[in-house]
């Protein structure tokens, strides 16, 4: 259950909820102190009163599933995003590869004709792409093998991984291209 | 559940390591490539490095790591956005018939590392 904004002190300090009658004298002794920073719960975020926040013109009191072309998504999502587009950009990047390594152990001819190939621009952007795509992914993986060892599990953690991942990502492919070019 | 048919190894919980041993695998052998790139690089010495035993096996590790990470990959992606649910009636067809293609291209990438390196 998700609710907005706030947190909730009473939990934190209590090993039991505040009774929800504070109208008896014995309560009210115990309710009174609270009201100063026990503000009352928001109301909790759910499938019947989703509707009302993430479009609140409309009148349709229908449960909705989360439409995430609405929402804004946090860094973290994008980082996960762009490893899975990598990932999928690297096995078909895999079969240039592939043919990449039979030309170059073929004959000496072969390996000459692959290296003049691959002095082309289109190859070379080619190359470049490539080799980001296959840096970002890489960079993102040992993200995940750091968080495995429970290492910035955390919202925050994740956030400043996937932002060092980014940045790390961004200065490899101008690298890449400053190597290439 | 029904899709863990078409998983990797039958189970999340082996996909998982095996998705984690297969990438320290790849990263290591890209890094070597990657290292003996950098600079200048001849035929010869180029050649001479694959006849080394260990750079063949090195290398079929490496193939066999790519099909098997791909596989879990792709799975992954393809049971999530190639599904009833977001393509209407005809996702199931499409998500196998995706399946089955890359597990065949998948196959035929470490046969072709085997024909490139061992032969």
């Amino acid at each position: 259950m998700l609710t907005a904004g706030h947190v909730n002190f009473g939990v934190l300090f209590l090993d039991r909820q505040p009774p929800t009658n504070c109208n008896q004298l014995s309560a009210h002794l115990y309710c009174a102190p609270m009201r100063f920073w026990h503000t009352p719960d928001p109301p909790a975020v759910n499938e019947t009163n989703l509707r009302a926040i993430v479009r609140p013109t409309s009148k349709d009191t229908r449960p909705v599933n989360l439409d995430l072309g609405t929402i804004q998504l946090p860094v973290t999502a994008y980082a996960s995003i762009a490893h899975r587009v990598t990932g999928v950009l690297m096995f078909f990047a895999s079969f240039l590869l592939l043919w990449a390594l039979d030309r170059s152990l073929a004959s000496e001819a072969s390996f000459e004709a692959l290296g003049a190939l691959l002095s082309s621009p289109v190859a070379k952007f080619l190359m470049w792409g490539i080799a980001s795509a296959l840096t970002y992914h890489a960079l993102a993986g040992v993200k995940h093998l750091v968080m495995d060892a429970g290492i910035g599990e955390t919202m925050r953690g994740g956030v400043l991984g996937a932002r060092l991942v980014f940045v790390a990502a961004l200065i490899a492919a101008i690298s890449w291209g400053v190597a290439i070019w | 559940m029904v899709t863990s048919v078409t998983s990797f190894s039958r189970t999340g919980l082996s996909d998982w390591l095996i998705q984690r041993v297969t990438s320290i695998i790849l990263l290591a052998y890209f890094l070597l490539i990657a290292y003996q790139l950098m600079g200048s690089v001849d035929y010869t010495s180029w050649a001479r490095l694959f006849e080394q035993t260990w750079m063949k096996v090195f290398t079929l590790l490496a193939a066999l790591s790519l099909a098997a990470h791909s596989w879990i990959g792709l799975w992954s992606v393809f049971t999530d956005y190639l599904t009833e649910r977001m393509l209407g009636p005809k996702g199931n067809v499409i998500r196998l018939v995706c399946q089955l293609g890359a597990s065949l291209a998948l196959v035929g990438y470490v046969i072709w590392v085997v024909v490139i390196v061992w032969s």
